[in-house]
């Protein structure tokens, strides 16, 4: 069986790399005599696991083979958001900027701070590293 | 199986490309000089799990083998502002939840 340590490296090296959140700006919206540049909040994370496992062999009965059993299940799941967060005007009378105020859910909350807790998860595993290496 | 990273190398610039061809921007509706922008948020969730298992029936010792998988998707859009044009004049009217 792999080890607790090893396991917690593959999936923090596998989910590491497989979140990120960033800005986009959207394509110049002409509006009577306004444009508009919409920039938006783009968020993703991924993630995937797998396992198997063995079970111990059934004696052999009369004229039967012995026989063991085994299994194995593997997991993924994604999520992502495009969400509006600024609007940029270009008027007549100057540029404006005009912030989209955010009431993000539950679910919009966790998203969003995949790659923090990534980072943190990142060092404390460095540290935990370091002191094996010293002990 | 597909990594998680090869997943993300091509869902994210899917993403960014979404963004930028303003699938967040609805349709203009314009009466007189007044136009009216809505903007919408968009959320995307999915899952899938496969397994699989075999061992000996207990009584009769018959080697058994089974095998499932499920998926599941879901997707969001929410209304989030609307832009208000006037002539000149830009605003926003955030849509509370």
């Amino acid at each position: 069986m792999e080890t607790i340590d090893k396991m917690v490296e593959t999936v923090v090296d596998h989910l590491g790399t497989a979140a990120s959140s960033g800005a986009v700006s959207g394509k110049p919206i002409v509006v009577g005599d306004v444009t508009l540049v919409v920039l938006s909040m783009v968020s993703l994370g991924l993630g995937a696991g797998g396992g198997e496992g063995e079970g111990g062999t059934v004696p052999a009965k009369k004229g039967k083979a012995p026989a063991g059993g085994g299994g194995g299940a593997e997991g993924a799941g994604g999520a992502a958001k495009v969400r509006p967060a600024a609007v940029i005007a270009f008027t007549a009378q100057g540029v404006q900027v005009l912030p989209i105020p955010d009431e993000p859910g539950t679910f919009d909350k966790v998203v969003d701070k995949i790659p923090d807790v990534m980072e943190v998860v990142d060092k404390v595993r460095r540290t935990f590293d370091g002191r094996v290496g010293e002990a | 199986m597909s990594t998680p990273e090869s997943l993300f190398a091509s869902v994210a610039p899917r993403l960014e490309a979404l963004a930028q061809s303003n699938a967040v921007v609805g349709p203009v509706t314009s009466i007189g000089d007044k136009h009216v922008v809505p903007l919408v948020e968009l959320s995307l969730g999915m899952g899938g799990a496969g397994g699989g298992g075999e061992g000996p029936n207990p009584s009769t010792g018959a080697q058994g083998k089974g095998f499932g998988g499920g998926a599941g998707g879901g997707a969001k859009v929410t209304p989030v502002a609307v832009i208000v044009v006037e002539g000149n004049q830009v605003s926003l009217q955030p849509l509370g939840h």
